[in-house]
């Protein structure tokens, strides 16, 4: 469980790694030029009304986004770090104000030296106080890159905050997740792992997922595996030798080391990225995955 | 000739292929439509993938067709197939039962999830899901892109720029491009380069020797690329770090 009002419903936000042995970026650039625009808010408004609005969107929304569009827009974030387990290590409270065009770029290294906490494999929450689109809800700022430094490399993925319900049961029962990853990858060097979210929309959220796993080679042979258990708010890290065994190096050896994962968890919905780490050059590149049903809806 | 890349509902989905200078690209498709058209049999739900490229130019060099049965994969390692290449890649799975879309109110085409592999020396990796629908109408409005880019001394810095209507012979299916390097307060620290694209074209843009100067005025300070220009999706950022490990990742 998270404190009450860390986020409020209408607010971006999502999680991202911190690991312990690098240094740990978040940068943002507010891009989003339509919503800055009254020309365009204006031709947007029109179009609705014409061709039949929507219930939420009511003359005061219009009214909304029609002054925004003259005043401009500042996004102002919030930033926690949350443990492995799902525990609040430290809300750092308001970090920057962004207008259009303008973007940061915040060490999270910095900001846990400047309160006196170890940096250790965990979670960073970035919370905006509104979103961008012309929508009632503006559930988005647009995509957040997270990026990963030190002597051996340099790696980035980006990806966007929202402000919509996830594993909130008193809003909707969630249909499950599965995530498909066909670009895994392991040799001797080389290790794939999946890092799985317990994130949810409601600070009260309190259940534990066990998330199942299966791991195709180019031979078409399956293995099956578990995951690990993953806490509320929690995360979990878990490379394809942990799952499996050391013997995957030859289950996917068929494939010059390719194979695909696919991970399920029947009633909760996960935040998911893959990596890969190079044993011996301690680099690693990472990459979210996208819910494969969402392209054919 | 477009109509190549939108067969019976299904559009094909633009990446980016480099097979040069120590880079190799391998394309990651799993055939999913056995779990998104659950009520369909297993000889539909097989799809064909076609994979098209176009080099920088925009120039068609080659369609491939690979059988993907229901919940299997393919890895294809693109080196094999155009050796000293870099440029726009398109692919598209189409299910045998040519199904439509679940929701009858989204007209739009199906688009493929997959992802591409980059290796680069053998030895070091990086990945990125599928970017964007390739468009069939060319559109005269500016399309804005920003990121924010690092001017660490151990990181050579680029992006890539992708035409996102190929095959389209119209001259305005071409792309006009501006890049400009900003501070993060929006004012602009480098003079603009300008850029042409053909229908399918693409660019790789070493900026290095530009930041190295930016960095030699502001320190090793973070500043914003930004790219505007017609037909166009979301550029890359391409980071190449000191040890040989690099970066490719969508702005």
């Amino acid at each position: 469980m998270l404190e009450k009002n860390i986020f409020l419903s209408h607010e971006p936000r999502n999680v991202f790694p911190i690991f312990k042995d690098v240094e740990n970026h978040i940068s943002y650039v507010f891009r989003e030029n339509t919503s800055q625009n009254p020309f365009n808010v204006s031709k947007y408004i029109f179009k609705r009304i014409i061709k039949g609005r929507d219930i939420q969107e009511t003359n005061k929304f219009f009214k909304r986004i029609l002054v925004d569009s003259f005043r401009g827009i500042e996004i102002n974030f919030r930033g926690a770090v949350l443990s492995m387990e799902g525990k609040l290590i430290c809300d750092f409270g308001h970090l920057r104000k962004v207008k259009y065009g303008e973007g940061f770029d915040i060490s999270i290294n910095n900001l846990l030296r400047d309160k006196n906490i170890n940096i250790t494999d965990s979670q960073f929450l970035l919370i905006a106080d509104r979103g961008l689109k012309l929508s009632p809800f503006s559930y988005t700022t647009g995509t957040v890159s997270a990026t990963y430094k030190n002597s051996n490399g340099f790696t980035c993925y980006r990806n966007g905050i929202f402000a919509r319900p996830v594993n909130e049961f008193s809003h909707h029962k969630p249909r499950g997740f599965r995530s498909i990853a066909p670009h895994m990858f392991c040799n001797k060097e080389v290790m794939a792992s999946a890092y799985f979210f317990n994130f949810s929309s409601d600070p009260f959220y309190d259940h534990e997922v066990n998330p199942n796993v299966k791991l195709i080679n180019s031979a078409n042979e399956e293995w099956e595996g578990k995951f690990g258990s993953i806490k509320p708010f929690g995360a979990k890290e878990s490379s394809l030798e942990e799952i499996f065994g050391e013997k995957v190096i030859n289950f996917l050896d068929k494939g010059d080391g390719s194979g695909t994962l696919i991970a399920e968890e029947s009633s909760h919905t996960l935040g998911s990225i893959h990596l890969l780490r190079n044993k011996l050059t301690g680099s690693m590149s990472m990459e979210h995955t996208r819910p494969t049903h969402m392209y054919v809806i | 000739m477009q109509d190549e890349l939108i067969i019976d509902g299904y559009i094909s989905t633009n990446h980016w292929v480099i097979n040069e200078n120590g880079f190799k690209s391998i394309i990651n498709v799993f055939n999913y439509y056995g779990y998104a058209f659950k009520n369909h049999n297993k000889d539909e739900t097989d799809a064909v993938v076609y994979i098209d490229f176009f080099d920088s130019k925009g120039d068609h060099l080659s369609q491939k067709k690979y059988e993907v049965h229901t919940g299997k994969s393919i890895h294809i390692d693109t080196y094999k197939i155009v050796p000293n290449f870099k440029g726009l890649v398109s692919v598209k799975m189409i299910p045998n039962g040519k199904m439509k879309r679940l929701s009858p109110s989204n007209q739009s085409p199906i688009s493929t999830s997959y992802f591409m592999l980059y290796e680069r020396y053998n030895k070091f990796r990086d990945f990125s899901h599928e970017l964007y629908p390739i468009r069939k109408k060319y559109s005269l409005k500016q399309s804005e892109w920003m990121t924010l880019v690092y001017l660490d001394e151990d990181l050579e810095t680029g992006c890539i720029i992708m035409n996102n209507c190929p095959l389209n012979e119209d001259k305005n299916a071409q792309s006009d491009v501006k890049i400009s390097i900003l501070d993060k307060n929006f004012q602009q620290i480098s003079k603009i380069q300008d850029l042409k694209l053909n229908s399918g074209g693409s660019k790789l843009i070493n900026l290095s020797e530009k930041l190295k100067k930016i960095r030699s005025e502001i320190g090793n300070k973070s500043i914003i690329i930004s790219v505007n220009g017609t037909n166009i999706e979301q550029p890359m950022s391409i980071n190449y770090h000191k040890t040989g490990d690099f970066n490719i990742h969508h702005f």
